[in-house]
């Protein structure tokens, strides 16, 4: 493998774990603009070797498998962001933990699909998380983060983009069980019954009532206050994630291959109302396929 | 109202060029530096970032994985803008079956 081929596979394994640069002065301890340069000049092979040694010594891997990229990328990523990060969020995410990441999963893989896994990584560190929290969509979170996670993306996309992330739930959930169930339903009284039956693998910070009929889906959500309450979150705060949930159960259908619905909210608590209603009327079924 | 819509190919090269764009200001390159490397006028380069300028399926291989990104990613971030794609497409019928 000739010295333009071996950075290339060095910078692949750089990038593809996601380790930034503070950290490769750490564990090179070479000058700063040192790093730089070999990063941004393509002759530049300087650091070539003093690199790899490293790197295999850091993350106990041999150099043929980052040459030959032999490596389990999300093994590394667990190591890698390990040694940054507590394996728990901190206290202010994690008191009154009842969302869980299933909810936000999606979010960091559309910005990670659109703009690098980088961008996506730095912004769940600005929390002081590790990204790798978000492998397991089983893991525990409070609805301050998923709030602050809204705000923080909102000036990052464009409007556009921003009012249909409550549509990619697929991204987080396609290959997982409960993306499984969703895909074998073919008809959306069915599609929305798996919904309301697994609605505890999202999220207990509300209560949810419904009612299910072959023609019609009234979906009430009332603030869990014994779950909630302790946060203090504004009234105007949960705007954000009443419109968010408005995008998401429209486009819950989409799981099972289903066209998405338009639904009317009749009530909501950012309104002064106790709880926030959404109806949808069902097609028939098997009326709207997509594609 | 169809003749409106884009076609699945800019998309696919409007994700392209946001990754682009991002990568590119993460290995801190100059639009004239890359655009040389695809044998693109920078010009060319600029717009193909700012999403004006539409490239076919291999050229936005070609790109993407000259910033490192994998096949397997590309893939995905194509299977992405197809959905956006049908995303469009589905918002143009429901404002119509409201009419």
């Amino acid at each position: 493998m000739n010295m333009s081929d071996k950075k290339r596979q060095i910078l692949k394994f750089i990038f593809k774990v996601g380790i930034d640069l503070k950290t490769l002065v750490y564990i090179l301890e070479y000058d700063v603009n040192k790093i730089k340069a070999w990063f941004t000049n393509v002759h530049d092979n300087s650091l070539n070797e003093a690199l790899l040694k490293q790197l295999t010594n850091f993350f106990k891997i041999t150099e043929d498998q980052i040459l030959l990229e032999k490596y389990n990328c999300k093994n590394l990523r667990f190591i890698y962001f390990g040694k940054k990060f507590d394996t728990e969020p901190p206290e202010k995410y994690k008191e009154y933990s009842y969302s869980k990441t299933r909810t936000s999963a999606h979010i960091l893989k559309y910005l990670s699909l659109t703009r690098g896994q980088h961008f996506s990584d730095d912004l769940i560190q600005s929390f002081n998380i590790s990204p790798t929290f978000f492998d397991s969509l089983d893991n525990e979170i409070n609805l301050v983060f998923f709030i602050e996670l809204l705000e923080k993306v909102k000036p990052l996309i464009s409007q556009k983009e921003y009012n249909q992330l409550g549509c990619l739930l697929f991204l987080g959930i396609k290959n997982s069980t409960l993306g499984k169930e969703f895909a074998s339903k073919n008809n959306y009284y069915s599609c929305y019954n798996t919904l309301i039956k697994n609605l505890n693998l999202f999220d207990n910070n509300f209560i949810y009532n419904t009612q299910l009929t072959p023609e019609k889906l009234i979906f009430q959500a009332r603030l869990n206050n014994e779950n909630i309450e302790p946060l203090n979150i504004d009234n105007q705060r949960l705007s954000n994630i009443t419109f968010y949930r408005k995008t998401l159960l429209e486009w819950i259908p989409y799981l099972s291959e289903l066209a998405p619905l338009q639904s009317k909210i009749n009530k909501c608590i950012t309104q002064g109302d106790s709880y926030t209603e959404y109806e949808f009327e069902l097609p028939k079924a098997h009326s709207l396929f997509l594609l | 109202m169809f003749t409106e819509i884009e076609d699945i190919n800019s998309y696919r090269s409007k994700i392209a060029a946001n990754l682009a764009s991002h990568a590119r200001k993460k290995f801190k390159l100059s639009t004239k530096a890359v655009s040389k490397q695809f044998g693109m006028t920078e010009d060319d380069y600029i717009k193909f970032e700012a999403g004006e300028h539409i490239l076919d399926e291999q050229a936005v291989f070609d790109i993407l994985e000259y910033y490192l990104i994998s096949r397997e990613k590309i893939k995905e971030s194509f299977e992405l803008s197809q959905f956006l794609y049908f995303y469009d497409i589905s918002e143009v019928l429901m404002k119509d079956s409201t009419v």
